[in-house]
């Protein structure tokens, strides 16, 4: 069967068997198997999901060191076959559209080879969505939610961070003699007292300490500053939800007190069901929590007392003594804490396996190191292994010299940053035109694997420039003449798309500069 | 379609291979049935015509036995008749003034005038570092010329790659190949679009023409280099390019494989379906000079032509070369001896290089009066030569 394969191949598709193609995508895909498989067992119990990230796992274990290996034993031993034989040196009928054809497939291996990662975290995923129930992590994470704004540390409660009701939040703090000049708010003449505090509201006016006595019955910190939400899904409604979350908080603190005490006896039963570590009675919580009218805060709970990395670590400090700073003894005289980092992350994490796809900026990310590996490969195969390793060591050399010219001109004044970049950019197009007007086949062979590498740069540099120009403006008008123009408003919102459109124009000048290596290769030497 | 001619000289052809086997020269009428095989570019024939070569490699067979099972093959070459893809004698490469001076100065090549047609072989002779190498590398277009201009006539190739696809530079020592011998030639035959079932059939037919059919399921280390070069030859059997460039395929070979492969590479640039102008350099001067149309013989980068029909042109002095009789022979004879013998021939020079004397005649001495001479006068001759018209003269006489 293989070997009928083979020879239909060989027979009728000699660009594909010369690649071995098949035989390489077949290895890569059994490599993907076992990633998988081992993913997916990787996955033990829901408690273990409190230490890692799905999305990042496979960097954070020890195998992703054997699967770069792997990865790497399957290019070179692939290379090895592949390189044997080749058709476009022999100058065997080779046209620009087989050229590009070989290009895609160096990428399409090198894509293949080298996103492993993506099988294994998927793995993880699929076993992980067996033992979860999206449904009641829903439930755990709305107890979690309403537990949070009693388990901050002391720091969370600050009138600073107060946002609700108007006129906070309270985000400027200074005293009279140090309020800035240039700032648009005008202080009343009464407030002269230069060592009070004032602060300056969201509606922009000034507020003594004696006015916000009147709101927050003076206390600085207290259950109602609490401003925090763990927002999901959308970020764009995240201060609509956080307002009503924050609302409906205060709402429970003043007039539904048994809703509280409800929210902690259900949150330490989460704690319960996911085996996380706390020393908490919900009595001596609500007491703590319940001092109406202004809720001052007068002891905390320590919410992260230890965060073992291992089980091991997590059973040989069952019990460990909290920390015996006098200030903290004060403020949590009992030694309560609970787990909460690790709370969250299990639900974080339970809610991110069962939404886990694919995403396209990382993807991107590998598709940008495969075009990487694919335009080395496909120049030390379409130029010759001398030219490539002058290529390879010149480029050094020339990025060296390139560092030290940035380096002087970064010392410059004007605006440098574009003219680095225009140097660049100039750089570039010197190489094409080397590749277009030499007679030397060696001076023209190297310019051209120096283009082509940098080619897919062309596009960045130039929106770099755009991007680094308008930064001098900006930086020499008042803020009130400047505009950001439209495309560059767009390209910044946008790099993601800029970055996928920049990768698929290398694609389409790679077809072109095919073309060059054919003219290239016939070209006699000197 | 073939012309009148081009049919009449494939009949002829047909001809002498059944008198080949009729006369007992199997091995040689089997080598002329391949090539007119191949000249059918037909792949039921060469089917049928690999089954042949199958048939007599696997037991002894008796001559009888073997002509009479290639007549009925015969027959069906004659029947199926040759297809004609190049038309045989135009022209397609004319060099004019080519030089070529190496950076530090020490050699200089040219200026030389080369023109070829297809279906012409010319042998390049020369002593090493004469530049043979370097005028075959400038003819591939793998080297640039400092001065002159080559014009090649392949109106199919529309640019420089194109054309290079077209000529094919054997150097001297060839790459390694790897993997399978046959896969490798099935590569090149699929990359020149030849595909499925007929890729095969080709592949064999030409694995059984250059005397491959045991060899061909064998890997390149496991070959003399006489094979190697068989098999590179093959290989660019299948690529049937219109200009073949060999640089020393004669090294390393035995005296019978240097044979053979010349008479292989005449009747590879003579093929009536598929000729092509064919220069191979050698220092074997008598083989190449008996397959060659024409020979050019390099002596520090210069040239010296010679062509089949005995004429010299060039920087030679052609009177005196028409009119001269060099031999070269070895005896154990004393020289005083010699000269003694030959005085009476008008003997102009005899000079002895170590290994061989070279005796130089004015006109009128013929070959048959020297003989006459040295047998009459005693002189046990081991080896004689008449190289008047060889370009050996130019290695040992000068």
């Amino acid at each position: 069967m293989m070997k009928k394969l083979h020879q239909y191949l060989l027979e009728n598709y000699p660009l594909v068997w010369n690649m071995r193609l098949l035989g390489v995508l077949a290895i890569c895909t059994l490599l993907h198997l076992v990633h998988f498989v081992i993913g997916f067992f990787m996955f033990s119990t829901i408690e273990r999901m409190g230490y890692h990230n799905p999305e990042g796992m496979f960097f954070d274990s020890p195998f992703a060191l054997f699967s770069i290996i792997g990865s790497f034993i399957v290019f070179i031993l692939w290379l090895i076959r592949v390189l044997r034989n080749n058709a476009f040196k022999s100058f065997y009928p080779f046209s620009k559209v087989q050229l590009f054809a070989q290009f895609l497939i160096f990428f399409l291996v090198a894509l293949f080879n080298i996103t492993y990662y993506f099988s294994y975290t998927y793995g993880y995923v699929v076993n992980a969505r067996f033992h979860t129930d999206i449904v009641a992590n829903t439930k755990d994470n709305e107890v979690l939610q309403n537990a949070l704004p009693f388990l901050q540390s002391k720091d969370s409660y600050n009138i600073e961070n107060r946002c609700s009701p108007s006129p906070f939040p309270m985000n400027k703090r200074f005293k009279n003699e140090e309020k800035n000049s240039n700032d648009s708010v005008v202080l009343p003449a009464n407030y002269s007292d230069n060592s009070a505090y004032y602060y300056i509201g969201s509606d922009k006016k000034v507020y003594s300490p004696k006015q916000l006595d009147s709101i927050a019955g003076g206390i600085e910190f207290s259950y109602l500053n609490y401003c925090g939400y763990r927002y999901r899904y959308n970020y764009d409604s995240y201060e609509s939800q956080k307002e009503e979350f924050i609302q409906k908080m205060h709402k429970q603190l003043k007039v539904q007190p048994d809703t509280i005490k409800a929210s902690m006896t259900a949150f330490l039963q989460v704690c319960d069901k996911y085996k996380i570590k706390y020393k908490l009675s919900v009595d001596d919580w609500f007491k703590w929590v319940y001092h109406p009218p202004y809720f001052p805060v007068t002891y905390t709970i320590q919410n992260t007392y230890y965060y073992p990395q291992t089980d091991a670590e997590d059973a040989v400090n069952e019990v460990v003594v909290p920390t015996t700073a006098n200030s903290e003894k004060e403020l949590n005289p009992k030694g309560y804490f609970v787990q909460v980092d690790r709370l969250e992350c299990i639900i974080d994490n339970t809610f991110k396996v069962h939404e886990y796809h694919i995403k396209w900026n990382i993807l991107l990310v590998f598709m940008y190191f495969a075009m990487a590996i694919a335009l080395a490969l496909f120049s030390f195969r379409a130029s010759s292994k001398r030219i490539w390793l002058i290529s390879l060591i010149g480029s050094a050399l020339v990025c060296l010299g390139v560092g030290a010219i940035t380096a002087v001109f970064s010392y410059g004044k004007g605006d440098t940053g574009t003219l680095i970049l225009l140097f660049y950019l100039l750089l570039i197009l010197a190489f094409l035109a080397v590749v277009l007007t030499s007679r030397k086949k060696t001076i023209a062979g190297v310019s051209l694997n120096w283009f082509v590498w940098s080619a897919p740069a062309i596009l960045p540099i130039i929106y770099g420039m755009y991007s680094s120009h308008y930064r001098y403006i900006q930086n020499k008008l008042p803020a009130y003449q400047y505009t950001k123009p439209y495309l560059l408003d767009w390209l910044d919102n946008n790099t993601e798309t800029f970055m996928s459109l920049c990768i698929l124009l290398s694609f389409i000048s790679m077809f072109f500069l095919s073309a060059l290596y054919r003219r290239w290769q016939a070209m006699p030497e000197d | 379609m073939p012309t009148a001619k081009e049919s009449s000289i494939f009949e002829q052809r047909l001809q002498a291979i059944a008198y080949h086997y009729q006369q007992g020269d199997v091995s040689l009428g089997y080598r002329r049935l391949m090539d007119a095989a191949i000249d059918t570019q037909n792949t039921i024939v060469y089917n049928e015509m690999t089954a042949y070569t199958d048939w007599l490699e696997h037991s002894k067979k008796t001559d009888a036995e073997l002509w009479t099972a290639a007549a009925p093959l015969l027959e069906k070459i004659k029947q199926v008749g040759v297809s004609i893809t190049k038309p045989i004698g135009s022209d397609i490469l004319m060099a004019q003034g080519i030089k070529k001076t190496y950076a530090k100065g020490f050699f200089s090549l040219g200026p030389i005038d080369i023109s070829l047609k297809r279906g012409e072989l010319v042998g390049l002779v020369g002593e090493n570092g004469n530049g043979k190498t370097t005028l075959l590398r400038i003819l591939a277009q793998e080297l640039k010329c400092d001065a002159g201009t080559i014009a090649y006539h392949l109106p199919q190739s529309k640019n420089q790659y194109d054309l290079r696809s077209q000529l094919a530079y054997i150097p001297q020592r060839t790459p390694k190949w790897y993997g399978s011998l046959k896969d490798n030639l099935k590569f090149t035959l699929a990359s020149y679009g030849i595909k499925g079932s007929a890729n095969e059939s080709q592949v064999l037919m030409v694995i059984a023409r250059m005397g491959l059919w045991s060899y061909r399921n064998m890997n390149w280390n496991q070959l003399s280099s006489g094979y190697k070069m068989r098999f590179e030859l093959a290989r660019t059997l299948l690529r049937c390019p219109d200009i073949l460039l060999l640089d020393e395929p004669l090294a390393n070979l035995d005296v019978m494989a240097q044979q053979i492969i010349l008479e292989d590479l005449k009747s590879i640039a003579n093929s009536l379906s598929a000729p092509m102008a064919l220069i191979l350099s050698s220092q074997q001067l008598y083989e190449v000079e008996k397959v060659s149309d024409k020979v050019l013989f390099l002596k520090k980068g210069q040239p010296m032509w010679q062509e089949n029909t005995a004429t010299i042109s060039t920087t030679l002095n052609k009177e005196q070369s028409l009119q001269e009789l060099i031999i070269e022979f070895d005896t154990d004879a004393d020289r005083t001896l010699l000269q003694e013998v030959l005085a009476n021939l008008a003997l102009q020079k005899l000079s002895f290089n170590g290994g061989t004397y070279i005796a130089h005649f004015d006109a009128p001495t013929s070959m048959p009066q020297v003989l006459s001479a040295m047998g009459a006068g005693g002189i046990n001759v081991i080896y004689i030569r008449n190289i008047s018209q060889s370009t050996r003269r130019f290695f040992v006489a000068s």
